[in-house]
């Protein structure tokens, strides 16, 4: 059975165009090698506080000390869960905002004021904050194409696969071998988890 | 005789519970189970990792030493105390609303009401252990 579901989520990985929405190469959604022998696949919702914890706290310092320098893939996915009204349409404008090469700046910035927008809806603006007049007359258009929706769709069904049932929830995998790590982890914590996989796998 | 029965009952299911709980700890790296306890955020770093590497033999000696009914007494006060605090801190997590990890029975377990009944059963048994183990 496990098998059957490593066997699944890589297959989804390779051929499900999980990485990127539309399956862009560029995507700032998946850094690092794809080749890295450590690979996290970060489930994550932006109206979830604890995911802002996460992103804000850990990941970004995993971003520059390991996937920037290439020692592991970090690839973000999008788990809006049902009960966050305005979660899909954040990650909706956030996978938009990646075909400007502003996925970054846009996710900063909806973890960044998600207790404010969370309540009062006001996510078109947040994201807005953060563009060009250029860029904020374009990113309607784009997260209106369905192929957006659609990988949005994808990675849902990838983390049901993957039996994700909160958020965050990370999938480290290492020689094939997925370990769920769920919740908020700190970073001296979760570094030193990641030092032991890659000394693992030199 | 009754008592003894619900006795050696109760010390059974605990004292397999703990073995279960301690071998999906130890069969994997205890850093995963370090990243379980971190992510209830209420320990610092050096105690993460003291309880990520002695919890897991804590409970397979507790676990052994039931099954084995020797003390009795006093391991069923040691079940109930952990099973206790165990609850305490999981009800606490889930109300505060934190993305944690059970770390229950090895890793990938977000805490739930599945996971709060299951343990507030456990600890309901241990206390059941203390009283019936007083008696004896």
């Amino acid at each position: 059975m496990k098998l059957l579901t490593v066997a699944l989520f890589l297959a989804a990985v390779v051929f499900g165009g999980a990485e990127s929405p539309a399956g862009q190469s560029s995507s700032s959604r998946a850094i690092g090698p794809v080749t890295a022998a450590v690979r996290i696949d970060v489930f994550s919702d932006y109206e979830c506080p604890a995911c802002k914890q996460l992103h804000e706290q850990t990941l970004k310092r995993v971003k520059e000390e390991y996937a920037l320098k290439g020692k592991l893939r970090l690839v973000h996915h999008d788990f809006p869960l049902p009960q966050h009204k305005h979660a899909r349409r954040a990650a909706a404008l956030a996978a938009a905002a990646d075909r400007l090469g502003k996925f970054d700046a846009v996710s900063d910035a909806l973890f960044r004021q998600q207790e404010t927008w969370s309540k009062n809806g006001s996510v078109d603006e947040v994201v807005d904050s953060v563009l060009t007049p250029d860029e904020r007359k374009r990113i309607d258009e784009i997260a209106a194409d369905p192929a957006i929706a659609a990988s949005i769709e994808r990675d849902i069904q990838l983390g049901q696969r993957m039996k994700v049932s909160s958020t965050p929830t990370m999938i480290v995998t290492h020689n094939g071998k997925p370990n769920p790590v769920v919740g908020v982890v700190s970073y001296p914590v979760f570094s030193r988890f990641l030092n032991s996989q890659l000394g693992a796998a030199q | 005789m009754t008592s003894q029965r619900i006795a050696l009952a109760l010390r059974l299911l605990l004292g397999a519970v703990f073995i279960y709980a301690a071998y999906t700890k130890l069969r994997q790296s205890w850093l995963l189970f370090a990243l379980s306890i971190d992510s209830y955020q209420l320990l610092p770093e050096w105690a993460v990792f003291a309880l990520a590497r002695t919890l897991p033999w804590l409970e397979a000696a507790l676990g052994i030493l039931l099954i084995a009914g020797v003390w009795l007494r006093y391991l069923s006060i040691a079940a109930a105390g952990i099973l206790g605090l165990f609850f305490t801190v999981m009800v606490v997590s889930y109300f505060r609303g934190a993305g944690v990890d059970c770390g229950c029975f090895g890793v990938g377990e977000p805490l739930s009401l599945k996971t709060l009944a299951r343990d507030g059963v456990l600890l309901a048994a241990a206390a059941a252990l203390v009283a019936v183990a007083r008696r004896r």
